[in-house]
């Protein structure tokens, strides 16, 4: 089966439902969604069986003919373990959360476009990580975000925008001046880490000469470039990353992007999108290989964003705001992995926190569901009572992402975290530090929501009816499960998963002595569980809805604030002062325009119609004539 | 220089009744006197023919023509209400006095070329000979042209005045010209009625 | 015989008359009348100028103006009967459709 089939029928999918909404009465349009992300998943697997060493190599046709140096670009797909990897990830998580939205956004008026919208994000993210070239996966690149754009603010006039009440409707309409900021801040965000990619690709033209990953892939080693060049490319690529997987600086949008239904902070804003940036840096480790200051750089943006997200996880109430920030803090784990050159952990992670935070919001969304859209943790508790099933699924995405053994977060967490051992003591204490903080507020998450009293409004909430729960159910047990695909030889595993990817991106072994690694590991586990049990004693103490920090936590360390008086207030003066000259230019000119029309509405007096009034003009215009000649005929006779 | 006088003082009353008088039918009679009276002036200048043709076809036909129309539209009341276009009366007398004062100069100081018996002399009187062998010797083309024209004028009047004839399918006939009936409908009523359909 | 320049003033004057009537009076038959007025002035004074310089050639152009007028007359009678039936009036000041 060709590659091309992979992006192609969910932009089937796509075109069919924003061309023809009305062809899929009630819920076809979601069925349709879904089949097409599971047409791709099927291809993607069958490619995966078929796999061989060789990566396969398809080329569609020549889509930059005649650049300089001979290089035609052609637009083609690539496929190697990475991205045959990605590619499962996304179809096959994709395809979870497409069935879940047929249940969650089954009451929705715009039920059909945000299907068509999933499977428009759903065939460009494939053309990401399927793109032969870089400017192939700009084109995913910037398809996603506009995606990721269209879907934040999908619910841009609010959810009750046809309300007749009429405070509802205000509150609707609150909501959706939010919303649209939100997907506003996405969107420009994200431009500025497009530049950065953007720059970086020009460089790379610039000092080899192509742009296609394999032949790059293959030039760079030999390539006599200086050092420089490569690590000025590198940073410029890290800058693309860093606006796409909302890494410091350029990280609150992704809280922000919580404005977008639940299934989309799912897909896009935990499992799939954000992940890119730390795929394309996977994808060029032969450069940053060569670049070991920019892959410092790397793992310490990734360090910095993993504590920023973690201490501003700790005291927020917004049950997906915490996830928010806890993907946040994730992703930092993998920048940090992939910094270090240990591409197959960070991916790993990828992989697990893909399952596991997938899990995480689908089961925030039941809740909220459930709860008739209340997203405050303060306003919930008890939950377990209601919806026992979701409690279990949401209680295995707990235990994986906060590294407790056998779930998977601690399997992808470890390998990460003695990555840095070996690389960097302090990133290794930073990522320790973290993974406290990690186990605790996702603690703080579980018990305010499933467990104590119930606080909420909703008199009783019900569990989520089958479409949810299957989705809920096979997320539970990939993140259950997940993280023995790659069991460490200390522990008796065998690496399969760096094998596997070993096949397509060098994997770095580091030989640790198997004492230190139980060290390590102990640790790691000590800082989970001593995470989870500070939760539970604050729980108990009843003291947990205040989380540490207060409001330097919930206000996110600030940050938002210290842009807006970097660069919000400064702009605003500037955009003011240009407002006024803009007002005096303007008010100049209508003067003038003013003074030099009075004079035409002179002259148009004068074009009455009245055909005497023109004899009269026409009689003073003789008379004058004539009488200048008799005056002068008198003057010259005299 | 006593015909002259008189001729032009009748001129003149002429006028002003052709111009003044409230009713059309006064007017057109003053204006009959000035022709007449312009048609002694032709004379008394020796320009005999042009005389004749002045008393039979201006103050013969066009005049009776003038007085047909008036009577037949039975327009002869002149129009009341304030005049829309501003200072007419005024700007008219002022432009008319210095016109006429500026003819005056440019006439008191103009010289003959040569004594005036020797150009009536040379026009032989003006009669129908000299004129008409003048007229279809050097001004054969102009005189043609001047046919033409009144053959056209001829058949435009014809056309213009020409009521269209009821048509079996209701359909008015284009033969003549149509005036617009309202000021806004003019642009369209200029079309053709192949084009407005 | 009386000097050109009577025949010319008097032609001035007679002119002068006309051009008011055409600006004050406001039915176009008025209008009209006052016009011929003018075209007998214009014609006086060629006249006169033909009897001073003894040339014919004025003579003819008064011919041609005469013939020319009897042209405009029927004419522009025609138009104003075409007008009287459309619009029911003869003013002029009615007839101010192209106005800027």
């Amino acid at each position: 089966m060709p590659l091309y089939l992979l992006p192609l029928f969910p932009l089937i999918g796509f075109a069919l439902l924003i061309l023809f909404p009305r062809l899929f009465p009630g819920r076809a349009a979601g069925w349709l969604g879904s089949a097409t992300v599971l047409a791709s998943f099927v291809v993607a697997g069958a490619r995966y069986l078929g796999q061989t060493d060789t990566p396969a190599h398809e080329v569609l046709w020549t889509w930059l003919p005649n650049m300089a140096l001979n290089a035609n670009l052609s637009a083609g797909f690539y496929l190697d373990q990475l991205s045959a990897l990605m590619a499962l990830i996304i179809t096959g998580v994709g395809f979870l959360i497409h069935v879940y939205s047929v249940s969650y956004m089954g009451h929705d008026p715009k039920f059909t476009r945000f299907f068509a919208f999933m499977n428009f994000f759903v065939a460009m993210m494939l053309i990401l990580v399927l793109a032969d070239s870089y400017p192939l996966m700009f084109v995913g690149w910037e398809g996603v975000g506009t995606a990721s754009y269209l879907l934040i603010g999908f619910w841009f006039s609010g959810r009750n925008s046809e309300a007749s009440d009429k405070d509802l409707r205000g509150a609707s309409d609150r909501e959706g001046v939010a919303n649209s900021n939100a997907a506003r801040k996405a969107f420009i965000m994200n431009r500025i880490g497009d530049l950065g990619f953007m720059l970086g690709m020009f460089l790379l033209f610039k000092l080899y000469g192509t742009l296609s990953i394999p032949e790059l892939a293959a030039r760079v080693p030999g390539a006599q470039v200086a050092t420089a060049g490569i690590e000025l490319a590198c940073l410029f690529l890290l800058v693309g990353a860093i606006g796409k997987s909302g890494q410091l600086p350029l990280t609150t949008w992704l809280p922000d992007a919580m404005a977008g239904p639940t299934p989309v902070s799912a897909l896009i804003h935990a499992a799939t999108m954000v992940t890119a940036g730390v795929y394309l840096i996977t994808r060029s480790h032969f450069l940053y290989d060569l670049a070991p200051v920019a892959s410092t750089w790397v793992a310490w943006v990734g360090g910095l964003t993993a504590l920023y997200g973690a201490l501003s996880a700790l005291n927020q109430h917004d049950i997906k705001k915490i996830l928010a920030y806890s993907t946040v803090s994730q992703l930092g784990y993998m920048f940090m992995a992939v910094g270090l050159h240990a591409y197959s952990a960070g991916v790993f992670h990828l992989l697990t926190h893909a399952f596991f935070k997938a899990l995480l919001f689908l089961s925030a969304g039941a809740v909220i569901h459930a709860l008739h859209e209340e997203q405050d943790v303060r306003a919930m508790g008890g939950m377990r009572k209601f919806m026992p099933f979701t409690h279990i699924a949401a209680l295995m995405g707990v235990l994986a992402i906060s590294g407790i053994p056998i779930w998977s977060g601690f399997f992808s967490k470890d390998a990460i975290l003695a990555a840095a051992y070996t690389s960097s003591p302090l990133l290794y204490v930073v990522g320790l530090g973290v993974a406290l903080l990690t186990a605790f507020y996702m603690g703080r998450w579980y018990f305010l929501v499933w467990r104590g009293e119930y606080r909420g409004h909703v008199p009783h909430p019900h569990e989520a009816d089958g479409l949810i729960k299957v989705p809920l159910g096979i997320l539970a047990a990939l993140a259950t499960l997940g993280g023995f695909l790659n069991v460490p030889a200390f522990l008796g595993g065998g690496h399969a998963f760096d094998a596997y990817l070993g096949r397509a991106i060098p994997v770095h072994l580091h030989e640790i002595p198997a004492a230190t690694e139980w060290l390590l590991t102990l640790l790691a586990v000590a800082a989970g569980v001593g995470g989870l049990l500070w939760a539970l004693a604050e729980h108990r103490r009843r003291s947990l809805a205040d989380g540490p920090l207060g409001q330097i936590s919930s206000n996110a360390l600030y940050l938002d604030r210290v842009y807006d008086g970097l660069i919000g207030a400064p702009s605003r003066a500037i955009a003011e002062g240009l407002d006024v000259v803009d007002r005096g230019v303007d008010g100049t000119l209508a003067g003038i325009a003013r003074t030099s029309a009075a004079p035409g509405g002179l002259f148009s007096l004068w074009q009455s119609g009245f055909v005497r009034a023109y004899a009269v003009s026409m009689l003073l215009g003789t008379a004058l004539i004539l009488g200048y000649w008799a005056i002068k005929t008198i003057g010259g006779g005299a | 220089m006593i015909a002259f006088i008189l001729l032009g003082a009748l001129t003149l009353v002429g006028a002003v009744i052709t111009v003044a008088a409230r009713n059309a039918v006064h007017a057109a009679l003053g204006l009959v006197g000035t022709l007449l009276s312009v048609a002694g002036l032709f004379a008394s200048l020796s320009a005999s023919f042009l005389a004749a043709t002045q008393v039979i076809v201006y103050a013969g036909a066009i005049m009776v023509l003038f007085l047909f129309v008036i009577m037949l539209l039975n327009a002869n009341a002149p129009v009341r209400g304030r005049d829309p276009v501003p200072f007419v009366r005024e700007l008219a007398g002022i432009g008319g006095v210095v016109l006429a004062g500026a003819f005056a100069v440019l006439a008191f100081t103009y010289k003959d070329p040569r004594p005036l018996a020797e150009g009536v002399a040379a026009t032989r009187g003006g009669g129908a000979g000299p004129v008409g062998e003048v007229l279809l010797t050097r001004f054969l083309l102009p005189f043609e042209a001047v046919s033409i024209l009144l053959l056209v004028a001829i058949v435009g009047a014809v056309a213009l005045v020409n009521r269209p004839a009821p048509q079996p399918d209701g359909v008015a006939d284009t033969g003549g010209l149509t005036l617009p009936t309202s000021p806004d409908l003019q642009s369209e009523a200029l079309l053709p009625e192949k084009v407005r359909a | 015989m009386a000097p050109t320049a009577y025949y010319i003033a008097l032609s001035g004057l007679l002119f002068a008359i006309g051009m008011i009537g055409v600006l004050t009076r406001r039915t176009a038959i008025m209008v009209f009348l006052s016009v011929e007025l003018m075209l007998n002035a214009a014609n006086l004074a060629l006249v006169a100028f033909a009897r001073a310089w003894g040339d014919l050639t004025a003579q003819t152009a008064v011919f041609i103006v005469m013939t020319l007028a009897a042209a405009e007359v029927a004419i522009g009678l025609a138009i104003i009967v075409s007008i009287f039936r459309k619009r029911e009036t003869t003013n002029v000041d009615d007839l101010a459709g192209l106005k800027g």
